[in-house]
């Protein structure tokens, strides 16, 4: 045969170094780039503690000075504070996708990234209550495990939030968690099964459909 | 825990890639060089022909203008049964002494072969498939691998006529891919088929191994085994070029490829020894093995793709039900930001994978002097890339359905016609 210059088993041993070489680096970057979504999750929850501590400081000024005057500028703010924690939820739902060697590696950034919404959603609360606001909370209950309709859910949802936009804020909670405030919500509302939503206080139990998520919305 | 399944197979692929284009690169100096031969041989060229007379004439003038000396090789044509003009066409020929014909009841390639191989003068039998044409050099190229006595045949390169439709083009891109890969192989000693458009074969050895095999789909193959069993040499020469023809349509490549993939199925369990056999070589202790492993993981990586597409197709169409299809509502762009966030491990070894394969795909235009087009020739390119596994996973459900469940034993032609599978 015609003669290669170096025998079979060198190639085989090189082969297996630049490959090991190649597939480690590729690995490396990955886990690179995992850490780099990491700290940008950390930096945008950073941003909406830093957020909502503004928003509770111009609760208690206007307490304070007891007038409804900043009310327009509260819900202003009641919005960027909804859109920031919509977007941040993409972002860790998009990262907890893609991320299936170390599942691990998220549930932390997610379970403060929970406190923070919860956080959000009181204040939003307050905000609503105090300024007499217009817009719907939603808090909605799901499960990663044994829930086929969350998606389904999820998705009507989004749906919803599309066609009223700054009207109706939602909140989603990932009950599988293993997050003590999700469980003292769960308990205080008694969420029993997944998907359930809470809107502006009151338990819907089981998938909610459109037809009855118009209704309760008045979405016209 | 699929998961990392999936790595260790793209591992798999990857090591594989490293394996051949570290090889390319060690010999590339090498690989065009073809040994002087120390004497002329005489040749036979045997024509196997059934149903071609639009492709016999190129076929036979191709080989009538070999720069060889004319005294030193005939042509002989094997009409195998034809019911069109392959006859007349032939006996035009016979008339101005050109070749001799043989005429024989229709019973498939092989026999017809086998036929002429029986009434061959030369000490080398040239094959050349009817609707193939050989470069006029092929002769000059590949007897100096006969120097060495133990070479039983000589592979050519082969690139396709024309590629006017899609999937002439994406086949024109593998053609192009196999006369890389066949050379690199020559390199271990482990080709396992000696294809049919412009193999040469030492006579002497040919009829003591028993000719070619008149019961496989595949005698090219086949005979590659049987050559390789009785531990002969098989070689390949890049400057030896034969142009073949390729199916235009689907249900000619699906036949086609059928009878490849159904052949290969037969072939390997017929020399089922070599498996994980040393005394096989590197074709017995690696290449065999690592082709059917490669084969099951393509198949498996392909079938858990469109697991998960028909996974996420069903969900995206329970999603629009939920809305009542108001779509219009709800599709908007994915923000750029959030690519960024779906990037993991997998896509970056796939990234690396694809870059791998590009490699492979511009050595293998660089080995078969091919200019590297890239304004005609992109969309060959990408089409070979993004459909070829495809296809290939498609022949091969289809050739494993076949096997268990319609294959007869008889042989038959190029694309498996019905015909002649009678």
């Amino acid at each position: 045969m015609a003669k290669k210059k170096h025998s079979t088993n060198f190639y085989l041993i090189m082969a297996f170094f630049v490959s090991a070489v190649i597939f480690a680096s590729g690995i490396g970057i990955g886990l690179f780039i995992d850490n780099l979504k990491g700290e940008s999750i950390s930096a945008s929850l950073s941003d909406m503690r830093l957020s909502l501590q503004d928003a509770e400081i111009e609760l208690l000024v206007m307490d304070y000075l007891g007038g409804s005057l900043s009310c327009d500028y509260l819900t202003m703010k009641s919005t960027e504070l909804g859109e920031q924690s919509t977007n941040l939820g993409t972002q860790l739902d998009v990262f907890e996708q893609s991320n299936q060697i170390n599942p691990d590696f998220y549930v932390p950034l997610k379970q403060e990234y929970t406190r923070v919404l919860i956080k959000n959603w009181i204040t939003l609360e307050e905000i609503k209550k105090s300024c007499n606001s217009n817009y719907s909370t939603i808090l909605y209950f799901y499960n990663n495990i044994d829930c086929q309709l969350c998606d389904n859910q999820a998705y009507v949802l989004e749906y919803f939030k599309s066609l009223l936009g700054d009207k109706v804020l939602i909140f989603a909670l990932d009950a599988g968690l293993n997050a003590g405030v999700v469980d003292l919500l769960r308990y205080n509302f008694n969420v029993e099964e997944y998907p359930s939503l809470v809107i502006n206080g009151e338990l819907y139990s089981g998938y909610q459909d459109t037809n009855v998520l118009t209704q309760i919305l008045n979405v016209s | 825990m699929i998961s990392i399944i999936i790595l260790c197979l793209l591992y798999f692929f990857l090591f594989l890639s490293c394996f051949w284009v570290i090889v390319f690169l060690d010999n590339l100096d090498v690989l065009w060089e073809d040994p002087n031969p120390k004497k002329k041989y005489q040749i036979s060229v045997i024509i196997p022909a059934y149903n071609e007379e639009k492709n016999i004439t190129k076929s036979i003038e191709s080989t009538l203008s070999q720069n060889y000396p004319r005294e030193l090789f005939e042509v002989i044509v094997v009409n195998d049964g034809s019911n069109d003009a392959t006859r007349r066409i032939c006996e035009s020929y016979v008339k101005k002494g050109l070749i001799r014909l043989f005429n024989k009841k229709n019973g498939g390639k092989a026999s017809a072969m086998n036929l002429g191989i029986r009434h061959a003068k030369g000490e080398l039998i040239f094959i050349l498939d009817a609707d193939s044409k050989a470069d006029k050099n092929c002769f000059n190229n590949l007897i100096g691998y006969f120097n060495n006595s133990k070479v039983a045949a000589v592979t050519s390169s082969m690139t396709v006529t024309s590629k006017k439709t899609f999937l002439q083009k994406i086949q024109w891109v593998e053609y192009l891919f196999s006369i890389l890969m066949r050379k690199i192989m020559s390199l271990f000693n482990c080709l396992h088929v000696t294809p049919g458009p412009g193999s040469i074969y030492r006579k002497s050895i040919i009829q003591e191994i028993g000719g070619f095999s008149e019961k496989t789909l595949t005698e090219d193959m086949e005979i590659a085994f049987n050559i390789q069993d009785k531990g002969y040499i098989i070689e390949n020469s890049l400057n030896s070029v034969v142009l073949t023809n390729t199916p235009e349509k689907i249900a000619d490549l699906i036949r086609q490829r059928r009878r490849w993939y159904t052949g290969f199925i037969e072939d390997s369990s017929s020399y089922k020894h070599f498996f994980f056999n040393k005394n096989k070589g590197f074709l017995g202790a690696f290449l065999l093995p690592s082709n059917v492993f490669g084969t099951f993981a393509l198949l498996f990586l392909s079938f858990y793709s469109i697991f998960l597409l028909g996974k996420n197709f069903f969900k995206t169409l329970t999603n629009f039900n939920s809305i009542n299809f108001n779509l219009l509502t709800v599709l908007k762009f994915p923000e750029l930001s959030n690519f960024f966030y779906g990037i993991n491990i997998f896509s970056i070894i796939s990234i690396i994978l694809l870059a791998m394969s590009l490699i492979l795909v511009y050595y293998s235009l660089r080995t078969s002097n091919v200019k590297i087009d890239l304004k005609n020739n992109f969309w060959d390119y990408v089409s070979y890339l993004l459909f070829y596994s495809i296809l290939m996973t498609l022949f091969w459900v289809d050739s494993i359905f076949y096997k268990l469940f319609f294959r007869t034993n008889s042989a038959g032609w190029r694309y498996g016609k019905k015909e002649a599978l009678n």
